[in-house]
């Protein structure tokens, strides 16, 4: 394509042609992505609380007192088989036993080893989804070797459903937001569009495909998208530490994810958003306006 | 070639502004259009460019059966003809080199062509002094051989210039028609809208009357004027 070249200067100069409309829609653009991204930041963070909060509240499955080593060992590869544990460790009554060395005299805590130790072995279990907590933890508690199991079921599912509301209104808010957008850039690019009238009516005139007349708008809105992403990029990096340091790192002694972790992921999103709302939008205006106005040269 | 059998055009608003037009032009013909304003002289010239479709009739442009032309087809045909617009139609941000070289990137051709040809045929209307200029520093006249220029450029097999002259005073229309004859001479299909009477009787090409819409007069070549 020998004409890449020139569609593609075309474009930028068209943006700089229209700095006053391009810089007022940006800025509209950056708020929309800033609310989006802010949105998904806060609940990427509710999340990680949420799912530590979840892995702190640990299920242990107790076996029966007579098990033997072999039926032990059965219980554990049961309880992986369960689609929903994520992690299973084993307890041994002698681990138990060790962890209360404190609370006995020495001479009982001697007496209370081997054959006599009142503890029973045990398997410390998480789960990937809090959601399906009360369901597992009854195939848990339906295996032959399990004698007990204890767990505070009610607050992982409670964490779990509040997880899910917000999801669902972030959703929302972003579907708004992303409406939004296109309408603006697709407006910007409908006053471009217009303010080029003549020029296109003359491109057709000369022959020119709709693709060749396309190009550089979408171009054009390439480049409002991008901008609006780098600048949204920058000003979250700044305003997601400050936030953080607000917090010193932490919520309900749960730490909050850095933005080291995440950086990546942000300009990718915020950039892969942001070209695909503009390019969007202005194929919206830009196919509107040539179906419309058709092929009128005079 | 064109060929216009039977057509009618009637606007959305009721007016006949074309009534039974039966025309053939043939490949490499010298065409004035003439008529009284309202006529339908740049209705006809619609027809020929594809932007308006006759209300009855067929015209065939260029081997294109207008009547059955896709719309993305319609690049192909807008490339076979070069326009002369009679308010020049240039655009104001781009250099007269630029606006000339506009219509080869619009077909694709390689800057190496562009930097070749665009001199040479803005030479051809005398303007090789002014390709730095933007329009607005230009006069009347001088734009109109910009948009003159545009036409050329690509080497169309057709030109269609309405009231190319319309601008220019008489010196400069002389020079205007002399250069389109001189584009005729090379095998170029030329038509002309005009309202300058002592230009048709002077070059004496085929000439057509058109009144209220219809064809009063077909003078052929060499012919007295209606
Ligand atoms: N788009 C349109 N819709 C409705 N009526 C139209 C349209 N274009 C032209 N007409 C009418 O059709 C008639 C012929 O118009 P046309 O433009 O072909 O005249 P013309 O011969 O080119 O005149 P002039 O010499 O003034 O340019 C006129 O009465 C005009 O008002
Ligand atoms: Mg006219």
């Amino acid at each position: 394509m020998r004409n890449f070249g020139y569609l593609i200067r075309e474009g930028f100069r068209s943006v700089w042609k229209n700095r006053l409309m391009a810089m007022a829609s940006i800025c509209v653009l950056v708020a929309c992505i800033l609310i989006t991204g802010a949105a998904s930041l806060a609940f990427v963070n509710i999340n990680s609380v949420f799912e530590q909060v979840g892995h702190q509240n640990v299920v242990i499955a107790y076996a029966q007192k007579d098990a033997t080593a072999e039926e032990v060992t059965q219980m554990g590869a049961d309880i992986q088989a369960i689609s929903n544990v994520s992690g299973v460790e084993f307890l041994s009554k002698d681990d138990i036993l060790e962890r209360y060395k404190g609370s006995f005299s020495e001479e009982l805590f001697a007496q209370l080893q081997g054959e006599n130790n009142p503890m029973q072995d045990a398997y410390v279990i998480t789960f990937y989804d809090l959601e399906l907590f009360s369901e597992t933890l009854s195939q848990i508690e339906a295996l032959p070797q399990t004698e007990s199991v204890s767990a505070d079921d009610g607050l992982a599912e409670k964490l779990a459903q509040l997880r899910n509301i917000l999801m669902i209104a972030g959703v929302v808010v972003v579907v708004l937001l992303v409406l939004v957008s296109l309408f603006i850039i697709s407006n910007t690019i409908k006053l471009t569009v217009y303010s080029r009238r003549l020029e296109i009516a003359i491109m057709k005139a000369v022959g020119a495909t709709n693709f060749f007349i396309r190009m550089p708008f979408v171009v054009e809105g390439a480049v409002l998208g991008l901008a609006s992403a780098l600048l949204s990029y920058g000003i979250t990096w700044l305003a997601y530490d400050k936030v953080l340091g607000m917090f010193d790192g932490a919520v309900l002694g749960m730490d909050l994810v850095a933005f080291d972790t995440l950086w990546w992921i942000v300009l990718a999103a915020y950039v892969i958003g942001g070209v695909l709302t503009g390019v969007l939008g202005s194929g919206i205006s830009m196919g509107r306006y040539l179906k419309d106005e058709g092929g009128a040269p005079i | 070639m064109i060929e216009f059998n039977g057509v009618h055009k009637v606007y959305d608003n009721g007016k006949e502004a074309l009534r039974d037009v039966n025309i053939r032009i043939e490949k490499g013909e010298f065409v004035f259009i003439v008529g009284e304003s309202g006529a339908g002289k740049s209705t006809f010239l619609k027809l020929i460019m594809h932007e308006e479709s006759p209300t009855v009739g067929e015209v065939v442009v260029n081997g294109f059966k207008l009547s059955k032309l896709r719309r993305r087809h319609e690049p192909k045909l807008r490339r076979t003809m070069g326009i002369v617009f009679q308010d020049f139609r240039l655009i104001q941000t781009m250099t007269v080199f630029d606006n000339v070289a506009f219509a080869m990137r619009v077909v694709g051709a390689s800057n190496r062509e562009i930097h070749k040809r665009v001199p040479y045929v803005l030479s051809l209307v005398g303007l090789q002094d002014k390709m730095k200029n933007y329009p607005k520093e230009l006069s009347g006249g001088e734009q109109q051989r910009v948009s003159l220029a545009r036409a050329l450029v690509n080497n169309p097999s057709m030109i269609v210039a309405d009231e190319p002259t319309g601008n220019v005073d008489p010196a400069m229309s002389h020079e205007i028609m002399q250069l389109l004859i001189e584009i005729n001479r090379l095998g170029t299909t030329v038509l002309v809208v005009t309202h300058a009477q002592e230009l048709v009787e002077k070059f004496k090409k085929r000439t057509i009357r058109i009144s209220d819409g219809t064809v009063i007069a077909d003078v052929p070549e060499g012919g007295e004027p209606a």
